[in-house]
């Protein structure tokens, strides 16, 4: 019998990192840390040539094996895994889009079983450590990640200056290499068009706001990422602490901005709300962007209590789960641009519906 | 120079404001004076005891109706239509008003000015605000045109990236490279960081700053090396040493990177 494919694993359980319980898990989604390094002595990926790449993987692979966060880990090389698992891996935010691209010799991810922690191998590092979990939970996460670091360091030694920190490929990861975002949910700075004044803020103090999928990626769903820029000169608990303060912010600018609507407009958006959940629990063909549009309108009338039937976590997962690689994941095959609009109608309605089977108690308004 | 003493919440929106036609300036009125027309302006201002800042952009505002805000027609606008005070060049959009200790100063500025100054609705936020009462006096000087960032040539002898390189991908080959290209990185960390010195998560180096027993040395410099001992070899006629090094050359090579995933298992 053929080994059983490791990303098969993955795609027959929930995206913990989006299911569990988190606190504040209305509006702020999910946070996510990572840390950029390499090793001392080898040249970074771009100047690596297939022996370095490989003697990295193996050293990495040493090394993981004394993390119990990563027993049990998957441990796949880009390589040998096809297109849609490369894609579902992406979509579930495990590797890079630069990683999906690239089956160079030595790319590999380690991906822990609870999906908490992958550890990407020589991307534009040769480690992306990352850890992820639902709600807002950075102090939480820094210490989780800054453990499972030190326990790495244990076996690996990393390229590292008293002057500069950890040395990375990109000057601009240089020094403590991190990168902490937080994914946020904000249909009411969008309704209200405060977004891009939100965006020029956080800007000026040195935090960047991106879509869902980082770097140019658009911002479908009114899902945004708030991450820092600068990581020298600050220490990680201080950009943890600054990134909190602003989130706590952004947060509270959505809250001003959902109220303000349901003061001034309740019937606009009680109608907004209304029509997104009739056309996800009864269409039968849906495009991406529609999608996510209407799931991202239905979270907010789950955030402002309208529907009793339904949790946010299931909108969190379905966002992931109507994506093509997923899709196609679940259908065990290859489907065309038709066929997944179709698909994506099929699981949004299960859903819908399975929720609404398992309580009878919905409002009737 | 006005100080400012504490964080500034203050923040306020107005709606409507006077235009003193005459000298085109903007000046505020009192809440709840209506202006003839129904049209409502996005304005922001922000009083810290008798100094104020009051920011407006004609490209914000509309009809209190809904209508589309046509300027040409709008007796509001009229006497604002002045060029940039920086570029002179582009329409002035972005209207500023200050007064700091009595003394009343006004910039006009075009969209793209604007930008490069950072002048914009959120410029009422605490620091920004701060920063804009201090620096409002440098406003109208002109920002220098960015100048292409310059490397000089130069070579990393460990993995031989080239500034060039460098310049065209903004990453760097390994970990020496942060010393070569040095005097570039001091002038580009700055702009990119919050400091040039790291603070933070830090680990110990090995005393005698040796490399680990599994560090790789850099082949392309092994190569070199090899190369030159073999034309030192064959020139001195030593030809069972040339066969060897030629050997050595060979297997070498072999090990340079394949993009295509073949020779995927690990070496020995």
């Amino acid at each position: 019998m053929k080994a059983k494919n490791p990303i098969d694993q993955l795609a027959d359980q929930p995206v913990q990192w989006l299911s569990d319980d988190g606190p504040d898990a209305g509006i702020t989604v999910s946070t996510r840390i990572r840390l950029a390094r390499n090793l001392a002595g080898i040249p970074f990926p771009t100047k690596a040539n297939t022996r370095h790449r490989q003697a990295v993987l193996q050293m990495v692979r040493e090394a993981v094996a004394g993390v119990p966060l990563m027993d049990g880990c998957i441990d796949v090389k880009m390589s040998s895994l096809a297109e849609l698992d490369r894609v579902f891996l992406l979509e579930r935010h495990l590797i890079s889009r630069e990683h999906c691209s690239t089956r160079k010799t030595g790319n590999s991810v380690f991906v822990a079983r609870g999906e908490n922690c992958s550890i990407m191998v020589n991307e534009e590092d040769h480690l992306r450590l990352q850890v992820m979990t639902a709600g807002m939970q950075l102090e939480q996460l820094w210490q989780l990640v800054d453990h499972v670091d030190s326990l790495l360091t244990e076996r690996l030694q990393y390229a590292y200056s008293d002057d500069l920190g950890f040395l990375t490929a990109c000057p601009t990861n240089v020094g403590t290499g991190i990168r902490a975002s937080v994914m946020l949910h904000l249909p009411g700075l969008v309704f209200a068009n405060q977004i891009e004044a939100i965006t020029q803020a956080v800007h000026t103090i040195g935090f960047v706001v991106r879509g869902l999928y980082g770097e140019g990626s658009d911002t479908a769903g009114n899902l945004f990422q708030v991450s820092n820029q600068s990581t020298l000169g600050e220490s990680e608990t201080y950009i943890i602490e600054k990134l909190e303060k602003i989130i706590r912010q952004v947060v509270e600018h959505e809250r001003n901005a959902r109220q303000v609507l349901l003061e001034r407009k309740p019937k606009y958006l009680y109608d907004h709300i209304g029509r997104a959940y009739g056309i996800l629990r009864h269409a039968y063909i849906l495009e991406s962007s529609e999608a996510l549009r209407q799931l991202s309108a239905l979270r907010l009338g789950i955030d402002l209590n309208m529907f009793s039937s339904i949790d946010a976590h299931t909108i969190n997962e379905l966002m992931v789960m109507i994506q093509p690689g997923h899709l196609q994941k679940i259908h065990n095959r290859t489907l065309d641009e038709n066929e997944r609009d179709i698909a994506r109608a099929d699981i949004v309605r299960g859903r819908l519906n399975d929720s609404k089977r398992q309580t009878t108690d919905e409002q009737s308004h | 120079m006005a100080t400012i003493d504490s964080p500034v919440h203050n923040a306020r929106e107005c709606s409507t404001f006077s235009i003193d036609s005459v000298d085109g300036n903007i000046c505020f009125v009192q809440a709840g004076r209506r202006l003839s027309n129904p049209t409502s302006f996005l304005a922001r201002y922000v009083k810290i005891g008798v100094q104020t800042v009051m920011y407006t952009r004609k490209d914000a505002c509309v009809y209190a109706n809904g209508r589309e805000p046509i300027f040409d027609d709008n007796p509001a606008w009229q006497g604002l239509d002045m060029d940039c005070d920086l570029c002179g060049d582009n329409e002035a959009t972005n209207h500023i008003e200050m007064v700091i200790d009595g003394d009343k100063k006004s910039l006009h500025l075009c969209s793209q000015c604007a930008n490069k100054k950072k002048i914009n609705p959120n410029m009422f936020e605490g620091v920004a605000l701060a920063e804009l009462l201090h620096n409002f006096a440098d406003m109208t000087k002109e920002v220098p045109e960015e100048q292409p960032e310059t490397v000089p040539l130069m070579t990393c002898p460990t993995c031989e990236l080239t500034s060039t390189e460098f310049q065209k991908s903004g990453l760097l080959g390994c970990a020496d490279c942060y010393e070569i290209f040095k005097p570039f990185l001091l002038e580009a960390l700055p702009a990119l960081h919050k400091g040039v010195n790291h603070v933070g998560k830090m680990i110990e180096l090995p005393d005698d700053g040796s490399l680990p027993a599994f560090a790789v040395k850099a082949p392309v410099n092994r190569l070199k090396d090899l190369q030159a001992a073999l034309r030192q070899a064959v020139s001195d006629e030593h030809y069972e040493e040339a066969a060897a090094l030629r050997d050595e050359i060979k297997n070498l090579m072999e090990g340079e990177p394949s993009e295509d995933g073949v020779n995927d298992e690990i070496l020995p």
